[in-house]
């Protein structure tokens, strides 16, 4: 990083006196990035602005010459939702709970698996390889299987529920909807944490192991103090994607519900499954109310943010960042 | 790692371990041997109530009528699939390609600031737009439309920029001074020189690109419909009988064959994918 920060400054110095750069020689980067950076524009930035000016509008997505600026009224609006226990808040809340759940299980899931897997045993790629596969699935057909698991008539989870208990007849799918929605997403997130993981825990380097070996440490405390805080970053990196990813859960839950979906992105799911994006999308492309919608959007992305800054803010007590002098 | 004489309690240690690992490992795969072993019954005897585990005679028929049966459209929608994902994935290559080369290669006063955006940019949600996008996307006539997929193809993705700048940063410094040297400018030695060494990262980056366009649900149900329905939209409602009651075996045969192809390459570059995900999940 240092490193790094000196070759920009150089380049900056460099740049100033325009010593051994040509103006041509220089656009080439701007060249050579412009396709992203234009499509960053047009595809973030520009939607970005378009949003917020949106929510302050009563915009339908129809009434492009009628549409009115009405202040903060829609987000007063939800706000209000909020306050007096509307459907925003309950979906936001779901929503919540669903992070809260999900991503600690998966974290302690993976890391568990991830240890396991590097102990010293055979065909550690191989069994890293069947824990990755149910997210390479796409999600059209994890829903299916896990529609196919869950069923009343003719679940596998049921058939064996009935073994141990007889008459076990659970609906899971239209009782207990978000208990299936938190194994799926378990299921289906957890082998890419355990390569993430495997990779923090083999890269350990093997002095320090010696070294805590030599003085006669146990394996709980090689975890405990030489491992654990090696992984720290990968953990914080994991809380992160996760917070993004659940706090933005749309589509599981859409495809979940049991209904079908030939109503597309109009499906409602079981309320249990009432996630905020859903609220949104009903709110914005089946009320039409486009202005509203983005209030609920900035409002989400909001919450998000604090929780990421808090994260990272958080971080300097737990995570432990490793100063690797080779590192650029 | 030194050798430990196996007494009884390591012996039983060592047992213990397999054990913990293999039964989560069943757990993890048994919904998709469930998936396969489904797919191969008559729908009669995946409704059985107690449960039929194995399908007296397989019915690799199931396959066939998936394949088969115009009412499915399944081969055109595989079609489908296919091509919106290589519309999005050949742009989306050469575009982080190029991009990862100028941040690892390149100087130019900004250049930190850039990467700064890159990375900031993983961090935005991105459900965050969809509202004005929608707005935006039908405004210029991309409902219903490949062209989109193409746009956001050619506008790279900061996660493979970034593989491809750190591939490209490991690249000795010589090779930069001969080709300049011969005279040739950057475009001659990205396209030239460097792309043609870059083909590891460039079939891992394409596969990750190909495999987000063809398991992906939502962004094609919320745009596309009609002649240009893809396999993923196909599957998500069941394949009927004359009478439209679903048939799920035939189902599960459909996902079969279309999850196959993602697990098979998967299993074939194995040792690529898991250092692009610990690549960007951990440097990221």
């Amino acid at each position: 990083m240092s490193a790094d920060t000196q070759t920009i400054l150089q380049t900056k110095r460099k740049f100033l006196g325009l010593s051994g750069y040509g103006w041509l020689r220089v656009s080439w980067f701007y060249v050579f990035i412009a396709p992203w950076f234009l499509g960053f524009l047009a595809f973030t930035v520009i939607p970005m602005a378009v949003g917020v000016l949106m929510s302050f509008t009563n915009f339908t997505g129809t009434n492009f010459d009628t549409y009115k600026f009405i202040g903060l009224a829609n987000y007063s609006e939800a706000f209000g939702e909020f306050f007096t226990d509307g459907l925003a808040w309950y979906a936001l809340s779901r929503t919540f709970l669903f992070a809260i759940i999900t991503i600690p299980i998966n974290i302690v899931l993976s890391l568990l698996i991830a240890i396991l897997l590097t102990r010293n045993i055979r065909g550690k790629g191989f069994f890293r390889t069947l824990f990755y596969i149910p997210s390479i699935i796409p999600v059209v057909a994890s829903v299916w299987i896990w529609k196919a698991l869950m069923d009343n008539n003719y679940g596998v989870v049921n058939a064996v529920l009935n073994e141990i208990v007889p008459n076990t007849y659970i609906r899971w799918l239209t009782e207990y909807p978000f208990h299936v929605l938190v194994m799926w997403s378990v299921w289906a997130g957890v082998g890419g944490a355990v390569i993430i993981f495997m990779a923090g825990i083999q890269g350990v380097p093997a002095e320090l192991e010696d070294a805590a070996r030599i003085d006669g440490a146990n394996n709980f405390q090689m975890f405990r103090n030489i491992t654990a805080p090696l992984l720290t970053p990968v953990i914080f990196y994991q809380f992160i994607v996760g917070i993004i990813g659940s706090l933005q859960i749309l589509t599981q839950p859409l495809l979940l519900a049991p209904r079908a979906v030939q109503a597309g992105i109009a499906t409602l799911p079981p309320r249990e499954n009432y996630m905020f994006m859903i609220h949104i999308y009903q709110e914005s492309f089946v009320r039409q109310r486009y202005g509203y919608g983005s209030s609920l959007l900035w409002i989400l992305f909001f919450f998000i943010l604090i929780l990421t800054i808090v994260m990272t803010y958080t971080s300097k007590y737990w995570v432990y960042y490793e100063v690797n002098p080779e590192d650029k | 790692m030194n050798k430990k004489p196996l007494n009884p309690g390591r012996v039983f240690e060592r047992f213990s371990l397999y054990a913990v690992i293999i039964a989560l490992t069943v757990l993890f795969i048994l919904p998709i041997i469930w998936m396969l072993i489904s797919s191969v019954k008559a729908e009669t005897d995946f409704m059985r109530w107690p449960i039929l585990w194995f399908a007296p005679v397989p019915k690799w028929s199931n396959y066939v009528q998936v394949l088969t049966n115009p009412k499915y459209g399944f081969i055109k929608g595989m079609l489908n699939s296919t091509m919106l994902a290589l519309i999005f994935s050949i742009p989306n290559v050469i575009s982080s390609a190029i991009a990862g080369y100028a941040f690892a290669r390149m100087k130019a006063p900004g250049r930190n600031g850039f990467f700064i955006i890159l990375m900031a940019m993983m961090m935005i949600p991105a459900s965050v737009t969809v509202i004005p996008q929608f707005v935006l996307y039908s405004r210029l006539g991309l409902i219903n439309n490949y062209l989109l997929w193409f746009l956001w193809g050619l506008a790279g993705s900061p996660f493979q920029i970034l593989l491809f700048r750190q591939f490209f940063a490991s690249f000795p410094k010589e090779l930069e001074d001969a080709a300049s040297i011969d005279g040739a400018g950057p475009l001659r030695t990205f396209f030239q020189i460097f792309l043609p060494n870059a083909q590891p990262v460039m079939a891992v980056t394409f596969l990750f690109a190909f495999s987000w366009v063809w398991g992906d649900w939502f962004h094609q149900a919320f745009y596309l419909s009609g002649e240009k329905a893809t396999l993923a939209m196909k599957l998500a409602t069941a394949f009927t009988d004359p009478k439209g009651n679903p048939i799920i075996t035939l189902t599960l045969a459909g996902l079969v064959i279309y999850a196959l192809p993602l697990i098979t390459v998967y299993f074939l570059m194995q040792k690529q994918l898991v250092q692009g995900i610990v690549t960007t999940g951990l440097k990221g």
